[in-house]
């Protein structure tokens, strides 16, 4: 038996049903890397997602105008002690930023690891994309510049 | 839809989202709204930028008007442009008689002078202040070896200014229009500056370009005004039009002094710190004698003062046509010691009196009355340089009428933990308030429902208030003779209405007690049984019996009050009585002319009606 549709509900019946997400994420590249045509690249899907949760862990409270609490405000542990409390605070801190400010993003783990040796902590952030089974790991390096 | 920039947003989140709702009609990025996408940091930037760029515009837009601008060096800037200048801060200033005593001094001179910057202190508040002469004054010897002070005119009132002298030489080098000389001091006291040019061994004093009745291409003028960061720059007309300007070589000389302004009001004993050179010795000047304490020191004019003078000064254009137009050059050259002032033309007047200009003036209360009489000298002499037509001025003395109330209000006391008579406390305060805000001054009328208001909002336990009002004015006569007076009430006065038993409330006017050979005696109009008359009569105290039939009436529409053949023998308490009169619209007084309304809070009653009522 065919199905029909009523002449308001229009071509209803002929679309795909793909998902339930059906826009894609497009972001604009941060690096402003530029391809041989002089256009910048795009960002897109989990690509997107990524850049903005990275983003949003380097960015300090201040940082964004009209928003004071926006970012993971990383910065104002630089001259915090090395420990684990550290570790265990940053880890809060990028999940608690994310919680808030990226609800593209579901947080499965965050890894903050100190090298004192190096100066560093690593961070690492394994994220899945909203309405998606894409699991996507984000790592980055806070370091003093000098 | 909205697709493009409103210009008027300037708010950052309504820019951020215009820029969000354009990129929605778009599909080449859809990361607009999260907040941590690249895209939503470039929006930022966008954003923030239009805000900003909004903000700088709205500000300069601002700053572009006197009306507006909140800036004290916009403010200026402006006022400058439109012929104004703002008052510099204004030393206190003293009047003194100065003497010199060289009785037995063998070959004294004829003549001794006192120079510009002979210095007396005196202290305020424990703190000594400086205060000297500003221009220099004579003495002759008056035969006996005393020698008074006295200006070129043959006033004997020495003024002093309180400040610290101080001097800036500035070299002309090659004539340049534009050449300004700065002087770096923001307490400067106009009144104080002194501009000499030394060209060679001539000295040449320039005068300030608002003393200036005319201007030719040889006139002496210099222009001082308040620069941008509020100190103030000196300069020349020098383009062949505004004057003479300083030749290349020459040195000019600005003696001013740097005031510490209101701090040295109040200044009443001076000490002359200067001596006299009289045949090659010092002399020391007598303790000068003080005519009149030290008054009118002040700051700069403020912002607000210079907002609201600055166009009145431009309308009048230095020239004196309309009573507006006296009003405000009396103003600007006398402020300091003006508190205020109401002007009219003599057409205007009770009595018309064509080719006049009336001026009420409302001294500052520390104005002593020679230095009243010599500032309205000042402001004829002032009349007969500006005023456009022949016009003579005429001073007309503020007249006050105080306003008497009798307040009732109905109080729950269920309603408030306050007692009555803490409320009455706060009533109290507020209708003084009232009329300290509200009147006082020229043309400032008198609204009932106004004070009601306040009053009903005291606390949420008065229910409600009403208020008997009435005029009052004082006369003061001499004893035992027989007294005239004209009293005008600045309203018109109600019409007596008869009735059968009159009480003490339906007296129109009434006055305050005195003595007729013994008797206390009131005046009032008559009034008595189904009779009610605009007479007035003198009525004993004791029994009510009329001691003298009529002494006067009042006219109910001009608010006209004549008394006649008045002759008290004592009065109970001071030198004055009061006659009130019951307005006939109690619900507005509005003075005219040069009459003032103020509180008599001592005549004034407030009574408080206990009510069960909560609602």
């Amino acid at each position: 038996m065919a199905t029909k549709l009523s002449t308001e509900d229009g071509n209803l019946g002929i679309s795909t049903l793909v998902g339930t997400r059906t826009k894609l994420y497009k972001d604009i590249d941060i690096t402003f890397a530029n391809k041989s045509s002089g256009e910048i690249f795009k960002k897109e899907d989990a690509a997107a997602v990524k850049q903005a949760v990275k983003n949003l862990m380097l960015t300090n409270y201040f940082e964004k105008p009209f928003q004071p609490l926006f970012g993971g405000n990383l910065r104002e542990m630089l001259f915090d002690l090395a420990d684990e409390d550290a570790e265990e605070d940053i880890e809060d801190r990028v999940k608690n930023a994310i919680g808030v400010f990226e609800p593209r993003a579901q947080v499965l783990n965050v890894l903050a690891v100190s090298t004192p040796d190096r100066n560093e902590i690593k961070v690492t952030v394994e994220f899945r994309v909203i309405n998606t089974q894409e699991t996507v790991t984000v790592s980055t390096v806070l370091a003093r510049l000098r | 839809m909205v697709t493009t920039i409103k210009s008027t947003a300037l708010d950052f989140s309504n820019i951020k989202t215009n820029l969000k709702t354009h990129l929605q009609n778009t599909t080449e990025f859809t990361d607009y709204n999260f907040e941590a996408s690249g895209l939503s940091n470039i929006l930022d930037v966008l954003a923030y930028n239009t805000h900003i760029n909004g903000l700088t515009t709205n500000f300069a837009l601002n700053e572009s008007f006197l009306g507006t601008a909140q800036l004290r060096s916009s403010v200026v800037s402006l006022a400058t442009g439109i012929g104004y200048v703002p008052d510099t801060s204004t030393s206190a200033k003293a009047t003194l008689g100065v003497t010199l005593n060289l009785a037995g001094l063998a070959g004294r001179p004829t003549t001794v002078s006192l120079p510009r910057g002979s210095r007396f202190t005196s202290s305020v508040d424990d703190v000594t202040y400086s205060f000297q002469t500003i221009i220099a004054h004579e003495a002759t010897d008056d035969g006996n070896g005393s020698y008074i002070f006295k200006t070129a005119d043959g006033s004997s009132a020495v003024e002093v200014f309180e400040g610290t002298s101080k001097t800036k030489t500035f070299l002309v080098g090659e004539f340049n229009e534009a050449d300004v000389y700065i002087i770096p001091d923001e307490t400067l006291a106009g009144e104080s500056v002194l501009v000499t040019v030394t060209e060679g061994d001539t000295v040449t004093t320039y005068i300030n370009i608002t003393a200036a009745t005319t201007i030719s291409a040889s006139s002496l003028i210099y222009i001082l005004k308040e620069a941008p960061n509020g100190f103030y720059q000196l300069s020349f007309g020098g383009n062949g039009i505004l004057g003479v300007s300083p030749p290349a070589g020459s040195s000019i000389t600005v003696s001013y002094l740097s005031t510490k302004g209101a701090t040295a009001n109040t200044a009443k004993d001076f000490t002359a710190v200067d001596t006299v050179t009289v045949l090659g010795s010092a002399r020391t000047l007598t303790k000068p004698t003080v005519t009149a304490a030290a008054i009118a020191g002040g700051p700069k004019e403020t912002i607000e003062s210079i907002r609201t003078n600055a166009p009145f000064q431009y309308a009048t254009q230095n020239r004196m046509v309309t009573p507006e137009d006296y009003t405000a050059i009396i103003l600007r050259n006398f402020s300091t010691l003006i508190n205020d002032i109401c002007s009219w033309g003599g057409q205007d007047n009770p009595e018309p009196k064509f080719g006049t200009v009336f001026s009420a003036i409302d001294f500052e209360t520390d104005v002593t009355e020679t230095t009243k009489t010599a500032t309205k000298l000042s402001i004829e002499n002032l009349v007969k340089q500006l005023a456009v037509i022949s016009f003579n001025i005429e001073f007309a003395d503020p007249v006050t009428t105080f306003i008497e109330t009798d307040v009732f209000y109905q109080i729950n006391p269920n309603l408030t933990p306050l007692s009555n008579n803490a409320i009455t406390t706060s009533i109290d305060t507020i209708i003084n308030n009232y009329f300290t805000t509200n009147l006082g001054k020229f043309k400032k009328a008198f609204r009932r429902s106004a004070l009601l208001t306040l009053i009903d909002e005291v606390s949420s336990a008065v229910l409600s208030s009403r208020a008997i009002v009435r005029m009052q004015q004082e006369i003061t006569p001499v004893l035992n003779v027989f007294n005239s007076f004209t009293l005008t009430y600045p309203s018109a006065i109600a019409i007596p209405a008869a009735k059968s038993s009159p009480g003490i409330t339906d007296y129109v006017v009434t006055s305050g007690p005195f003595l007729i050979d013994g008797i206390s005696c009131t005046i009032r109009n008559e009034q008595y049984a189904n009779v009610a008359t605009n007479k007035l009569q003198v009525i004993s105290g004791q029994d009510g019996t009329v001691i003298v039939d009529n002494i006067g009436s009042f006219n109910s529409v001009t608010g006209i009050l004549t008394i006649v053949a008045f002759r008290p023998t004592a009065l109970n308490t001071g030198t004055s009585i009061k006659i009130s009169v019951l307005p006939a619209n109690q619900s507005a007084i509005a003075p005219e002319r040069n009459n003032i309304l103020r509180y008599d809070a001592g005549a004034s009653n407030i009574v408080a009606v206990t009510t069960e009522a909560d609602y």
